[in-house]
This record gives C-alpha cells, sequence and structure tokens, in this order.
C-alpha cells in the first residue's frame, strides 16, 4: 500500500499540469478549482490499482479527470458548467449564469478574456476536445481519451477551430 | 477589442491561465476518498439493495396467496399481480445496481458518460416500474379480506361494496390517465408542457436522460 501511494504520489506530481488543466477550463473561482482537483485527486487514487502501467499515465489520467469534471459539472455549482446544459450545446452558459459566475480572482488580460468566453461557450463535451486540443495533444490520444475513432477526432477539431474562429469574431465585433 | 484574435493566440492565453492557477496540494485521505463516484453511488446502490429486498418480499407474498387461495379467482388474480409487481421491482433494481457496478472512471470519456445517462434512464423507468403500480396496488389488501370473507364466513356480504370498486376504478383510471399525460406530454409541440413537468416528475427526467443519450451519439457519430 505504501510503494502504491508513494507510485501514485510521484505520478501525479510529474503530471499535476493536467490537474491545473482540467480545473482551469471546468472552474472558473479558486474554491470551485481546488474542489474539482480534489474530486479528481480521490478518483484517481481509488482507481490507480487497476491502471495499467504499460500505458501512458497521462491519457488515463485525462480520462479520469475529464469524467469527473464532466460528472461533476452536472451539479448545480454556477461557475462549473451547468447540469442542464445539454451535452450537445444549447444556450451558451455565460448566458444563463449571468452575474453568478464566480468573480474571476485574477486580472485578465484581453486574451484571456476571450480565452474564457469561448471556453464557457463549449458545451462538457467539446470543452474536452477544447481542452485536450489547448494541450496540444495529438490526435491518437484524444481518440483515445475521448472514446471516438481518430478520423471523427480529425473532423471535430476542423470545426470547432472554425467555431472558435467565428466565436473570437463576434467577441471582436461586441 | 481591437483586432481579431487568432487561434494561437488563444494558445498563449491558455498557458498564462496555467501559470496563474494554483492549486493547493492534496493530500490522501479516507474523507477524499470518500469523494470518489463509486463511493458517491453508495447511497443509490444501498436503495436499490433495499427495493430488491422489499421485491422478493412481494414475490413471496404474492407465491403464498395464488398457491393457497387458487380456488378464489380474486385473490388468485392479486396474488399474480402482486408476484408479477414484485419481480419488476426487484428486475429494475438489478438494472441499477448493474449500471453502478459498470461504471469505470477510467473509461473512455464518452464510454463512461453513455453509461450514465443510461444508469439515469434506468433509475428514472424503475422508479416509474415502482412507483405508478401503486395507483391499484393498494386496493390488493381490501379486495382480498373482502374475497376471503366472503369465501369462509358464514353469512359476510357477496357483492362488492361500492367503495372497493369505484377506488378500483379510479386507481385504473389515474394509471392510465398518468401514463397518457406522460406521453401527451413528450410529443413535439408540448416542450412547455413537459418543462413544467420536469421539476417533479419522471417525464422531464426521461427526457433529459434521453436526450443526453442521443447527444452522445451524435458526438460519437462520424460527420
Amino acid at each position: 500500500m505504501a510503494y502504491l501511494q508513494e507510485r501514485f504520489t510521484a505520478l501525479l506530481a510529474e503530471h499535476r499540469g493536467i490537474l491545473t488543466r482540467l480545473a482551469a477550463v471546468y472552474c472558473r473561482g479558486t474554491a470551485d478549482r481546488q474542489d474539482l482537483a480534489q474530486e479528481i485527486t480521490a478518483e484517481l487514487w481509488r482507481a490507480f490499482p487497476r491502471y495499467d502501467a504499460a500505458r501512458p499515465f497521462a491519457t488515463w489520467m485525462y480520462r479520469v479527470g475529464l469524467n469527473v469534471a464532466i460528472t461533476a459539472a452536472r451539479k448545480s455549482r454556477p461557475s462549473v458548467v451547468s447540469l442542464d446544459q445539454p451535452l450537445d450545446g444549447g444556450e451558451p452558459l455565460h448566458e444563463r449564469i449571468g452575474a453568478e459566475a464566480a468573480p474571476l480572482e485574477v486580472e485578465e488580460d484581453e486574451r484571456g478574456r476571450a480565452l474564457h468566453a469561448v471556453i464557457e461557450r463549449q458545451p462538457p463535451l467539446d470543452r474536452a476536445l477544447l481542452l485536450l486540443w489547448l494541450d496540444e495533444r495529438c490526435q491518437r490520444d484524444i481518440a483515445e481519451i475521448l472514446g471516438i475513432s481518430e478520423s471523427n477526432v480529425g473532423t471535430k477539431l476542423s470545426r470547432l477551430k472554425q467555431r472558435l474562429r467565428q466565436q473570437l469574431q463576434e467577441l471582436d465585433t461586441d | 477589442m481591437d483586432t481579431t484574435m487568432e487561434l494561437d493566440d488563444l494558445k498563449l492565453a491558455f498557458r498564462t491561465l496555467e501559470q496563474r492557477v494554483q492549486l493547493q496540494e492534496v493530500q490522501l485521505s479516507r474523507a477524499l476518498v470518500r469523494r470518489s463516484l463509486k463511493a458517491r453511488l453508495r447511497p443509490l446502490a444501498l436503495g436499490q439493495i433495499l427495493q430488491m429486498v422489499f421485491g422478493i418480499a412481494v414475490i413471496l407474498g404474492g407465491v403464498a396467496m395464488w398457491r393457497t387461495f387458487a380456488h378464489i379467482p380474486v385473490v388468485l388474480v392479486c396474488g399474480i399481480i402482486l408476484h408479477i409487481y414484485g419481480v419488476a421491482t426487484v428486475s429494475a433494481a438489478g438494472v441499477v445496481l448493474a449500471g453502478i457496478q459498470g461504471l469505470d472512471s477510467s473509461l473512455p470519456v464518452v464510454a463512461l458518460q453513455r453509461r450514465l445517462a443510461k444508469l439515469r434512464r434506468a433509475y428514472v423507468i424503475g422508479g416509474a416500474v415502482v412507483g405508478l403500480p401503486w395507483w391499484v396496488l393498494w386496493t390488493i389488501p381490501p379486495a382480498v379480506v373482502f374475497a376471503l370473507r366472503a369465501e369462509y364466513e358464514s353469512g359476510a356480504a357477496t357483492a362488492w361494496p361500492a367503495w372497493l370498486v369505484a377506488s378500483i376504478a379510479v386507481g385504473v383510471l389515474g394509471l392510465l390517465g398518468t401514463w397518457w399525460f406522460h406521453r401527451f406530454a413528450e410529443r413535439p409541440g408540448r416542450e412547455a408542457l413537459a418543462e413544467r413537468l420536469a421539476a417533479s416528475a419522471t417525464g422531464g427526467s426521461l427526457r433529459r436522460a434521453q436526450a443526453e443519450l442521443e447527444a452522445l451519439q451524435a458526438f460519437e457519430a462520424e460527420a
């Protein structure tokens, strides 16, 4: 058990960036981010005995982390993507939560504000795709994490980029 | 904003955000593990086990009735109804328990979310299977008592009391009415009515679970 814990802690420390990225994309306030990080760590630790060391830890960690983040999004936490937001899109989150959103705790520049705006416009599954693209994961990894074919990832990524460009233009005109 | 941003700017902003986000070290503990997905589903699993125990008790009661009083048609029919209800109750709980067992957070994202959506759908349908028949099930004890008295007590009334007949009729109509209303609300063009049902009734929850499954299928589908 002690060996398992030591190994887990070392791997988690090595891939801590994934935890940060997941919390950054799925939550806005510091408290919610910390909360999500705890839930993900709990799930990772519980699932760790079944982790196959022959496979990349990052892919496994992303799977578990995204599953927790998307499932947590079903709780009615205003600063996490909402329970009622359809998985296939629908009304943009930022329009519904409006003033309820957790206040930003750090000063943001124009790029940062645009990033948050486009993140919040993505439904949970597309948000996962966006995160993996932002983290520059290859199509094969993305396919393995999400459980869809590589060709489907390619199509979805090109649509996502097209949508992002459009959304950035909309933000520009606003 | 003055200039249109490019996708590369988003990546730069993401790197900046990543550097700004400060997370405290999470310590491994029993309390932490209680926050895992399976641990949080434990109360639901316990509820399903209790439902199974209840269903088995109903089956035993139903079987005892139809075996012992097979010569009294009312009791025979009531026993068979209870037997069927018990089997449905146990099956509904079994499906949800199997769904919980099949959850593994290291599955690919689409696969786990699909399992969760199916679990939610099974739970909602199971709730309807267990709950709705009570429109008529509550009339079984008085009907059985009446039939047994008519059979074994000399001088007991043999004609069904009006209140019992009325209760059974209301129960059957209520059951059929509930079923029809849900079907009615689910038809296209009645989204507003269905949404009003959503807060408390099965119809809206089922619609949401179904919509999730459809969204997942759409996400999975090759474009």
